[in-house]
Parts: structure tokens; sequence; C-alpha cells
């Protein structure tokens, strides 16, 4: 196994050349201490403590800070001084190779010392890490320079408890922000963006001062920079249903018209001033919440927000500050513990929060009193909790960025990444992934045809696990919409063993189908259109091995015909009895019957193959019924029931794939087998060869795997009866 | 026979007034407190509070900002034995804003419960983000039913 790479050690950034960062020495705890001295200071706990007043003003220190160089570019933000400092400094590493640059991970001390003299500030304490760091304590050193001076650089020294120097990073200033994002504005026909309102228009809580707000400056205030960006697009209102736009329409709105729109993470965000949503009586949506990219976009509707007067002003900015909060992963107020991590509620349940991600509705002060829409705006001013703006500025930058992990959650259950091309592959293994059709016919079940091979002339070693419920192949599908999503399997397999395989000249692929068109999130093909699917390996030595892009296309149903046809196999259970191959359950009983009547009413239709297999397989076996008493039942094979099924599928012409035929055909020959018919099963296992090489496989060796097949499977069923 | 009733009883100073739901039939019952979005009627369990004085509406829900509700959790969801009751809007569920309302003056107030559970489909119950769909068929255990309280008290 390679080495995971540590940017906080010097070991790790040392292998990698040109890195501009610093080992010194001399940089110790027990260096640190003697500064201190000599600076005749005290350390202070994690309020930040200042000397007493300096007759000079100097620059201020907050803000945010960048290495350069190869290897690894450290993004560092400081959080003393200035406004609502909420004491913390926080840091994203980046990999630089070649001309790509890419996220690794990211850190924050929550609870440092920060120590200002009058030369420098200094902020240490133990980081919290996105990986095991093995150099965790964080010092950072900013000299302290006079208003007039360029902003100084910052030092940081990444230290192994007790006293050893990790790595250090020198991060010239960038900017006074902690974030800076591309703000993309655009407004549906018809409807007026938001311009700005004064805050001292209408009664404000004591302390709150009277200033202009747009959107940018109520960031601003946070530290973040939302800079307009783009190109401001006037989308047509044909884009939206009668009803108002829903969230579907405003994706698709979002994919066609927000210019800096890309299925990656990115400080991007757009907002579209749209008329109304679906139903009415919402305000706004950030509706970018269902596939992998998420986050990216919001809406707010101008038939609920629109006016000049200064309460409908005070609302509107509201609303936009609000919806671009979700925007940045920032849960309603009440929805903090929904969190995944949770994270705690605020007082009152959250509804006692005086933040822009809480409701004027659901107000209720702490400490009795009035509560509602009044009583917010009394006590309300303009500001985010300190939860919220540590989260803000502070996250972990997957967290938080426009595009990266799922709306709510910690955690992304895809890599985000994974439709990128990679930068380097030299893990000696390809993978590819392909449809036998290249159209589907609608309602058609979409399986995929995996295949690993070597392309290490030396041979490698890994494991054989291909299909998707295993865990190690991630499938991506981009759909019609440009929604990408992962493909989430029914049932998930837990393997315990890792079963290794050689892949040699002589045994240079294995292959695995797997049925993708049903999974825990519904049906992933249900709309006409082109979608994109790639899938990711990830090998035993951890290689990430990624298949090129496979472009199917759903078709249209021509007849009304096709339509029933495939509705016949769209509905929920069809779904769950497709992926499972089949099953007996009275539990599944409506899609039984819904397959029942695609065969018996539309039996000469191409999908009606699909229904004959899943009928036809789970009728070869035996079943384990557990009835409500919890009774079991145990229903015997019906070999009769699932012979005629199977004859169907093995001399259908064309649309099941190569790896099911091959299970179909042996499924076939096991209920020949139980009827007791030798001759039968011999003649079926027999031609299986030749089924295949009449169905264009060419390939010598896959021919003589299926022989292999074929002769195993006779010697199990028939033994000596041969 | 399946059988709920709602039960509103005068609270306390935080907690004006307090909500029971029981089941007074004989056999178990499955059923959901307060959730997010279930006050705006965003989602299923609909808990539609109002206050009226004198017939005149003064309190209900006002529309959400967005539909952004979150999940609907095995948690969420109580199994209430004939007899048993639970606090809807107590621990583990939110609390019925509307009924923090305080009154500007004195006079007879009416507080209203209305509860329904009426939805058309499971997915009328679900969480728009972190949702797991493995609380579907709990939601198909509850009851499908509309009922409602009140409870007239001077303030």
């Amino acid at each position: 196994m390679t080495a995971i790479p540590d940017p906080t050690t010097v070991e790790s950034i040392a292998e990698l050349a040109g890195n501009k960062t610093e080992s010194d020495e001399a940089s110790t705890l027990a260096l640190h201490e003697r500064e201190l001295a000599s600076e005749g200071v005290e350390e202070h706990g994690v309020e930040p403590s200042f000397a007493p007043p300096l007759p000079l003003i100097k620059r201020q220190v907050r803000g945010r800070y960048r290495s350069a160089g190869t290897g690894f570019q450290l993004e560092l933000r400081v959080d003393v001084g200035g406004n609502r400092p909420m004491n913390r400094v926080s840091g994203d590493f980046f990999q630089t190779s070649g001309g790509t640059t890419s996220y690794f991970g990211s850190f924050v001390v929550s609870a440092p010392t920060v120590t200002t003299t009058a030369h420098q500030v200094k902020v240490e304490g133990m980081g919290t890490f996105t990986w095991t760091a093995g150099a965790p304590f964080v010092r950072v050193t900013i000299p302290r320079v006079p208003p007039f001076v360029p902003a100084a650089a910052a030092t940081v020294q990444f230290v192994s408890p007790p006293s050893t120097p990790g790595a250090s990073y020198v991060c010239p200033f960038s900017s006074p922000y902690f974030r800076t994002v591309d703000w993309e504005l655009d407004c549906v026909q018809g409807t007026i963006a938001f311009g700005s309102y004064n805050t001292g228009s209408l009664p404000q809580p004591a302390g709150s001062p009277a200033r202009e707000l747009t959107i940018p400056k109520a960031y601003e205030e946070c530290g973040i920079q939302l800079k307009p960006a783009g190109i401001s697009n006037i989308v047509p209102v044909a884009g939206a249903g009668g009803n108002g736009w829903n969230d579907d329409e405003l994706h698709n709105a979002m994919v066609s018209h927000f210019s800096l729109h890309k299925n990656a993470p990115q400080w991007k965000v757009w907002t579209l001033v749209a008329t109304s949503y679906e139903g009415g009586g919402v305000r706004g949506i950030m509706f970018d919440y269902k596939d992998t990219f998420q986050r990216q976009g919001c809406a707010v509707f101008h038939d609920a927000i629109g006016g000049t007067d200064a309460i409908t002003l005070r609302a509107a900015l509201r609303t936009y500050v609000h919806e671009l909060g979700h925007a940045f992963n920032l849960l309603h107020s009440w929805q903090k513990q929904l969190a995944d991590p949770p994270a705690p509620l605020g007082p009152n349940s959250g509804f006692g929060d005086r933040s822009w991600m809480n409701y004027p509705q659901n107000y209720i002060p702490v400490g009795g009193g009035p509560t509602g829409t009044g009583a917010y705006w009394n006590d309300f001013a303009f500001q985010f909790t300190d939860n919220e703006l540590i989260h803000l500025r502070h996250a972990f930058y997957k967290n938080v960025i426009m595009g990266a992990n799922q709306f709510g959650k910690g955690a992304s259950d895809l890599d985000p990444e994974l439709f990128d091309e990679p930068v380097l592959d030299e893990s000696g293994l390809a993978l590819d992934l392909r449809t036998r059709n290249q159209a589907f016919l609608y309602g058609e079940p979409v399986v995929v045809e995996l295949k690993l091979s070597t392309t290490d002339l030396r041979g490698k070693r890994t494991h054989d696990r291909l299909h998707p419920k295993d865990g190690y192949v991630t499938v991506a599908i981009r759909q019609p919409s440009g929604r990408t999503i992962a493909y989430r399997p029914f049932l998930q397999r837990c393997p315990e063993i890792e079963r290794l395989v050689d892949l040699t000249d002589d045994n240079r692929a294995i292959y695995d189908s797997a049925y993708i068109g049903f999974g825990r999130d519904g049906f992933y093909f249900d709309q006409p259109g082109i979608y994109l699917v790639r899938a990711q390996y990830i090998a035993s030595d951890g290689s990430r091995v990624v298949s090129p892009v496979c472009r199917l296309i759903v078709r249209n149903p021509v007849t009304e015909r096709d339509q029933l046809a495939g509705e016949l196999l769209l509905g929920e259970q069809q779904g769950q009895l497709l992926a499972l191959l089949g099953s007996r359950s009275g539990y599944l009983g409506n899609g039984i019957d819904a397959l029942d009547e695609l065969i018996n009413v539309y039996g000469d239709h191409p999908l009606a193959v699909y229904a004959k297999l899943a009928k036809g397989v789970a009728a070869g076996h035996e079943f384990k019924d557990v009835k409500p008493n919890r009774e079991m039942v145990v229903r015997p094979p019906s070999p009769d029931e699932s012979i005629p099924l199977l004859t169907d599928v093995v001399a259908s012409p064309g649309r099941v794939d190569n790896i099911t035929l091959n299970t179909a055909t042996r499924k076939l020959a096991g209920s020949c087998a139980l009827t007791g018919d030798t001759g039968r099963t011999a003649d079926v296992l027999d031609r299986m060869p030749q089924t295949f090489a009449e169905r264009g496989v060419t390939n010598d060796k896959v021919l003589e795997t299926i022989r292999n097949e074929a002769a195993a499977t006779k010697e199990a069923l028939l033994g000596e009866q041969q | 026979m399946t059988s709920i009733a709602i039960v509103l009883r005068a609270g306390g100073e935080a907690r004006p007034v307090e909500v029971e739901i029981r089941n007074t039939g004989d056999s178990p019952v499955r059923f959901v407190g307060v959730v997010d979005g279930s006050e705006h009627g965003l989602r299923y369990p609909h808990y539609r509070p109002s206050i009226t004085c004198g017939g005149v509406l003064v309190a209900t829900p006002e529309p959400a900002e967005d539909p952004l509700v979150g999940p609907l959790r095995e948690q969420d969801f109580r199994l209430l034995a004939p007899g048993e009751s639970f606090d809807p809007a107590g621990e583990g569920f939110l609390p019925l804003v509307t009924f923090a309302w305080r009154p500007d003056g004195p006079g007879v107030y009416r507080y209203a419960l209305e509860v329904s559970t009426e939805s058309e489909s499971p997915q009328d119950w679900l969480g728009r983000f972190g949702q797991d769909p493995s609380v579907i068929p709990l939601i198909a255990e509850v009851p499908r039913l509309t009922v409602a309280g009140d409870l007239v008290v001077r303030l």
C-alpha cells in the first residue's frame, strides 16, 4: 500500500519536488517559549488578548492567506480581531501536480491561544483535521504592520507534540475575506431583482447600526465575499409549468442559464428571481438538494416577495440571504440537530435564534414575551448566529463549498469528482462499462456489463468484486436533466472475504453485470433522453480506476402499446423484483401481477423477456415465505412454470445482456434437472457456447470460460447421470 | 377498531396549551408527532393550530419561507397501546409555534388543533433532505384520519 501523504509532516512534503514550504528545525515549541519570553508577554486562553494599548495603529491580521508552489498549497483563514471574531484559524490543503490542483483536506483550530504583541500576532492550538495528521498542533505567526504597508505573510508551523516541528508554510495575504464566492443573479422575464434595504428604515434592535444592505453586503458582514459574476440572464417564463416553478424546472433552468454552472465543487452559486413556486405560498427555495452536486442554486419568488415598501424590502432581503445560506449548507434554525453530524440547537429548540436562517413567524424569544414576526424583527440585527458564522468561515471545505457534500450532510455518498478525468493512473488496471444496447426502450431495465482488465504486462492481483452491491464499484449516472446521481443498490452486500484474482496474460479480464435501473432512490432511467454512465472501481491497493463514459439513450415510446408495456415495468415493486431477479413474496404481489400482465397481454413485446426472466428465475428455486403470524412456509421450486419462461428468455434474440443470459441458461438447466429430464438438461448446457457464439461473442478466452461454466454446471446437476 | 382522540389542556407559562394524542381504540396504533413542516402543512402529519377570539382569527401558521423540511425518522413514530397517549409537541418533537402566541389583552380565546394523516401518498410524509426511505413501511401503519380538538381559556 502507498502511504497516504500528510501535508503537516516534513517527510511527506519533502517527497514533493519543488515545494515552497519550509522545515525549520529551530521552530520548536521550545523556541516558541523563548520568543514569548523575549517579547515579554504572557499567553492567554481562547479569548484574544491584547497587550496594553499600543500607540501605533496596526493593520488587522484577519483574512485569507495562501501559500504557493507545487506539492501542497495551504489556504489559511485567520479569524481574530475585526467584526465578530470567532477566534479560530482554519485551512484547506490542495495538492498540485503538473497542471492540476486537487483538494486534499481541511483543518480547524477551534480553541486557540491568541497572543498579540506590538510586533506580531500568534495563534496556536491543537487542530482538528479531516485526516489523521502527523503534526496536529498548529501555530500561525503573523507580523503586525502599519495600515499603509502591505499585509504581511502568515507562517504556519505544524508541530508533532510535544515539540517536534513538522511542515511549515509561508502564506502571503490574499484577501480580507474568509471565502470568495462568485454569485450570478438571473431573473425570469417580468421579475425584478432586489436592490438594497436600509436597516434604519424600520425599528431594529439597539446596537444594530442603520446601514444600506445589499445581498453581497449582508455576506460581507460575515467575512464572505459574494462577488457578482457571470452574465445576468433573462430566463424565459416558459421554463416553468402552468402552476409555477417546481424543483426540477428550477434545476433545468440552472443548468441552462447559470453561466458558471459545472458539475463540480466550486465557489459559485446561482440565484434565480422566479415568478412563483408550484402551489404558491413559498418565498424561496434552495432547490438543488437531490443530485450529487448539490447546493449550487436557489430561487426566490417575485410574486411572494416583490414590492418596494420598507417592510417588503426587509423581508425580501432576508429571503435572499436565507436561501443563499442553504447553498452554504446552513439548515433552518430548528433543523440543526438533523444535520449529519447533528449540531446543537439554539434556544427554544432553535426557534429563539436571531438569525437569517430562522423564520420570523416561528420566532420564540428567549425569556418569554411576544413571539412571531413582530418580535423577530424587533430582535433581529441582520446577522447569522455565531455557530452559523463559524460554519461559513471555517467549515471543512466539502461541507460548505457549493457542489460538494449533500445538503445537510457532512459526508457525501459519492465523490463529486467521479466524473472528472483521472489526473494520473498507474494502477495497471482498466475498467470498462458498457451496455448490450446503446438504445433502451421506455421502461426497459438498464443492465451494464463491467469488465476489469490489466494493462500491466507483468500482471496484476486485485479483488474480483465488480458488482456495485459489494460496495467497491460506484456507478454515477448523469440524467437528461444534467443531474448526476449515484446509483445506490437496492440491496447492499457486505463481503467479508477479499477474493483475489490474478489478471495475467492468460486471464486478462474479469466480468460482471449489474442491473442499475432501480435502487434505493427508485428508478434511475425512467425518463426518455440521453444518459451518461461511468463507474469507479477501488482496487485492493486503493487505486481508483475509472471507466470511460458510456452514453445510452432511453427512447420515447413509439406506440401506446410501447408505453403500456414500459409502464408495467416501472412500478416500485417491479423495480424490486428486477433488482432481486425475481421473488415470490406475497409482499410484492402487485409487482408480480404487473409482470404477469406484461407476459399475458404483451407477450410478444420485446420488454416481456424481462418479466419472463424475473418470473422464470424465481419459479426455479424454493422460496421461504414468512407469513404475518411469523409462520414460515417453504414453497418448493416450480420447474413447470420456470422452464417455458426461461426457454423463451434463452431463445429471445437480443435484448438481455450476455452475463444475465448465461445465468438464465444455467437456471433453465437447473429447472430441467428438477424434472428429471437429464437429456434436456444436458442439451441446454451443451448448446450454451453456441448460443453465445451466435450472439457475436468471438473472444476465444470468453468462449472457453463459457464452455467451462457449462461443463461445471452440468457436472453439478447431473453428476454421475451423465 | 382504530380510534384516536385529541385533547387540549391549559398549560403553564412556557407552554400555554398542552396537547395529548390518545389511542381510544382497542388495538395498538402508530402515530407521529409534530415534525418539521407539520404546522405549515408542508408535509404529513398535518398539525394545523389556530387561535380565535370572539370568532376572530388571531393566530394561525403563516406560510413557510421555503419547503426544505427535514427527514422523517424512525424515532418520530410512537406506538400507542390501547388507552395510551403522548404529547405530539413534547420531547423529541417540535413545539406548536402558533400556540406560543401571547394575547395583547384579556379575553376569551379558543385554541383549536386539527390533525390529519390523510395523505395521498407516503411521499407526502418525507423530508426533502437526509431522508432514509426505510420509514415508508412505518408510514403505512399510521391510520389515515382527521381529528380535531379545542380548548377555550379566559386570559
